[in-house]
């Protein structure tokens, strides 16, 4: 069961990756017809989008953990998750605190990237393919 | 007191009020981490229930998670663009 949940985590990554990667390019797209695209924004697109799909898998994995927790241990599962999702904000503030600081880093196109997961869901949903499964 | 002096007072209470600003919206970043910790309390309930159902429950709140999360990133990124972009500064022409 255990390992079904790492598969599903997997899975679903892969899947995310491709949508988050789908949407970098796009706004570089969008960057370059509106005759902003440096090293700098290709730079901060990049590390926003992997540390978006790492969050994503960060969640996933904490889910499967918590939920592979027996009954009884509600309360530990309720804090695991807790727990993770405060590590990852932090994680989150320090990467973005870091783009904004380095000169050769763009912080707004490293920011931008760490909202695609939420829109990606957003076009899964509105093609069935979450319900599907 | 000069016009510079007085752009330099408006300036700083631009920065100030962003400051101020940047930190009442991190006020936002507390409800994922409640909602989450509640949903996977119910999530552990339901499973307890009808085990047979564990993968969908889990791909489920995977999902619901990752957008409850969302709201507390756009507090984050709402804080941090009024830190560190400032957007505020040059207006009215401080």
């Amino acid at each position: 069961m255990k390992k079904n949940s790492q598969n599903t985590v997997i899975k679903e990554t892969k899947r995310m990756a491709f949508g988050v990667g789908a949407m970098t390019v796009i706004m570089l797209i969008v960057y370059a017809v509106i005759g902003r695209f440096t090293p700098a924004v290709v730079i901060g697109a990049a590390l926003g989008a992997c540390y978006a799909v790492f969050n994503f898998y960060m969640l996933g994995r904490t889910v499967a953990k918590a939920t592979s927790v027996r009954e009884q241990d509600e309360q530990l599962a309720t804090m695991q998750l807790r727990t993770s999702y405060q590590m990852r904000m932090i994680g989150m503030l320090v990467l973005c605190i870091i783009a904004f600081a380095l000169p050769f880093v763009d912080g707004l196109a490293c920011v931008i990237p760490m909202v695609f997961p939420r829109l990606w869901i957003l076009i899964l949903q509105f093609t069935g393919q979450i319900n599907d499964e | 007191m000069n016009m510079e002096m007085m752009q330099v007072l408006a300036k700083a209470i631009v920065c100030g009020c962003s400051a101020l600003g940047a930190g009442v919206s991190m006020i936002g970043g507390l409800g994922p981490g409640i909602g989450e910790g509640y949903a996977v309390g119910k999530a552990l309930e339901s499973m307890a229930r009808q085990p047979e159902m564990k993968g969908t429950l889990t791909t489920t709140m995977f999902m619901g998670c990752a957008v409850a999360e969302t709201t507390g990133l756009y507090s984050l990124i709402i804080a941090l663009l009024l830190l560190f972009v400032n957007p505020f500064v040059n207006l009215f022409g401080v």
